[in-house]
């Protein structure tokens, strides 16, 4: 299988402090792809570049077979690949139903009726406050609102940054549920960048531990549930734990 | 009864063009977060564009060759000098507006003189009488025009996908940036948006008075007070500011302090800001961050 995303050797500098030194990851079609890692590691910025956010000034990102180099961030986005920021990020002085339509900005032509529908098929809940400003909605609505305008977009490639920010472990599940649903019903690939080690490695499929700017490990999900390190840091095991894949 | 019909029949086109400048300061403020002084010289811009088309067209295609001339000019500035300082901040941005204004005043100064100019009415004929109140036939159409350039808007921003994504930017520009919105392209169009609007009203003005090229700048802040008054946000209560504007100053005109109408409305603008920063609108529009 070929990846849909592919990150090489990439580099970005805030002014004169460079935060990722040559990050390379990779991510195959319908996979759930996690990175972790402790604040300030440079998570948030390799998805802000990967979706042109920040520009790409050092190194390579591609969607498929096709090199995003010259691409605007609609370009990104036309191409399949949605970003779901950090802090949801809705519109909030707009209603949930306009939020939505503006998801699928860059694609006019694209039957926006039927997109809505599915999205409110996988979160009812937004049907509901469809009329409502989107700065009215709680913390997991927004979060479901800032997924669903992802939706709109007919993304192949999705990037969540932290979506459990913030949230009630009983909504963390329910986004998490909601993750793996898009990908076994629209083969969704996702990258999800996640502080709540535990609940992104019990999802993925494979993982990677970014620190310092530099991926210091990766592996698949089950691999990394069982590294002694992120056991100790990253999942809240004592050190001298069994290393069985913390539960529960 | 008479006097007071005559003070608002005279109020209403007057309150009708600080209304039209203040919608455009705002359009290009809910867009960019700056504040575009140059908007009463553009306006100007408008006028002129329409006293030339004048000459070859009826007095309706020249309003609207005015609308377009300030809407392109507005879009002009916005490429040469608001877009290469997009990094230095929206103060830089703002004082340049200051500057751009007083460019605007001085290269229509050399091609046309100080004025005054006018050109013929849409529809010809005496001023009406309504209620015992008098105005003028342009005047009338001033207004309507005004009315159609709110319709308008209001349309566009809240039944258009790209009006919407122009409230997307103006409410988020970052994540504007991640559903795809160009901001670059929201902006011409808010700035080519801003300086029609403008210009058209003011073009509608220039038969029922005069236009002079340094009407600009007087009538600049008074749609800045607008602006102020519909919350730098909110289009149909900047229209009802520039009205009220317009009836304080149409108030001090009659009475003794005819000489000092805009000291007054300026006086009230400083008593404005400290007793009600949020204009007219119920609150301080509050971002969460």
């Amino acid at each position: 299988m070929s990846a849909i995303l592919r990150v090489s050797n990439l580099r970005f500098s805030y002014g004169r402090t460079e935060v990722l030194h040559g990050v390379s990851l990779y991510a195959d079609e319908g996979e759930i792809v996690t990175i972790i890692g402790p604040n300030g590691a440079g998570k948030s910025t390799l998805l802000n570049v990967v979706a042109r956010s920040h520009r790409l000034r050092s190194g390579e990102v591609s969607l498929g077979a096709t090199d995003t180099a010259a691409f605007s961030q609609a370009a990104v986005v036309k191409h399949g690949c949605v970003l779901v920021p950090e802090g949801r990020q809705v519109f909030s002085s707009l209603t949930v139903r306009d939020n939505l339509v503006l998801g699928g900005f860059t694609d006019r032509r694209a039957n926006r009726k039927r997109l809505m529908e599915d999205v409110f098929s996988v979160f009812p809940r937004l049907e509901e406050r469809s009329a409502q400003l989107a700065g009215t909605l709680s913390g997991g609505e927004q979060q479901m609102l800032a997924i669903g305008r992802a939706i709109m977009s007919q993304p192949t490639v999705m990037l969540l940054d932290e979506p459990s920010l913030g949230l009630a472990p009983q909504m963390t599940a329910r986004i998490m549920a909601v993750l793996g649903e898009l990908r076994e019903r629209n083969g969704l690939t996702i990258v999800l960048v996640e502080q709540n080690a535990h609940a992104a490695l019990e999802l993925a499929d494979r993982g990677y531990l970014l620190s310092g700017g530099a991926m210091v490990l990766e592996g698949t999900a089950e691999k990394l549930r069982a590294d002694k390190t992120i056991q100790h840091v990253y999942l809240g095991a004592s050190p001298d734990a069994d290393p069985v894949p913390a539960t529960g | 009864m008479e006097t007071v019909m005559q003070l608002f029949l005279t109020a209403l086109p007057a309150g009708a063009i600080y209304g039209a400048l203040g919608v455009a300061y705002v359009i290009v403020h809910r867009m960019t977060g700056m504040v575009n002084f140059a908007v009463g010289d553009i306006a100007v811009v408008g006028a002129f564009g329409a006293v030339v088309a004048s000459a070859v067209l009826p007095p309706i295609g020249a309003i609207l060759v005015g609308a377009i001339s300030a809407g392109v000019v507005s879009v002009l500035m916005y490429f040469l000098a608001i877009h290469p300082l997009r990094k230095q901040g929206l103060m830089v941005q703002t004082i340049v507006t200051l500057g751009v204004g007083i460019a605007v005043r001085s290269a229509l100064q050399l091609v046309f003189g100080t004025g005054p100019y006018q050109f013929a009415p849409i529809t010809a004929g005496p001023a009406i009488e309504i209620a015992g109140g008098v105005i003028y036939r342009q005047s009338i159409w001033v207004v309507v025009i005004t009315v159609a350039a709110y319709i308008g808007l209001a349309y566009f921003f809240n039944r258009t996908l790209t009006g919407k994504a122009l409230s997307a930017c103006a409410v988020n520009r970052y994540a504007a940036g991640i559903v795809g919105i160009n901001l670059v392209v929201m902006a011409t169009i808010a700035f080519a948006l801003s300086g029609a609007v403008a210009g058209v009203v003011l073009a509608a003005q220039v038969p029922s008075s005069f236009i002079t090229i340094g009407a600009g700048f007087a009538l600049g802040l008074k749609g800045f007070i607008a602006a102020i008054l519909g919350g730098f946000h909110n289009i149909g209560l900047t229209l009802v500011g520039g009205f009220l504007i317009a009836i304080v100053e149409t108030l001090a005109a009659v009475s003794v302090f005819t000489e000092h109408a805009p000291t007054i409305v300026f006086s009230l603008l400083i008593v404005l800001l400290i007793l009600r920063p949020q204009g007219l609108t119920r609150k301080l529009v509050a971002e969460r961050v």
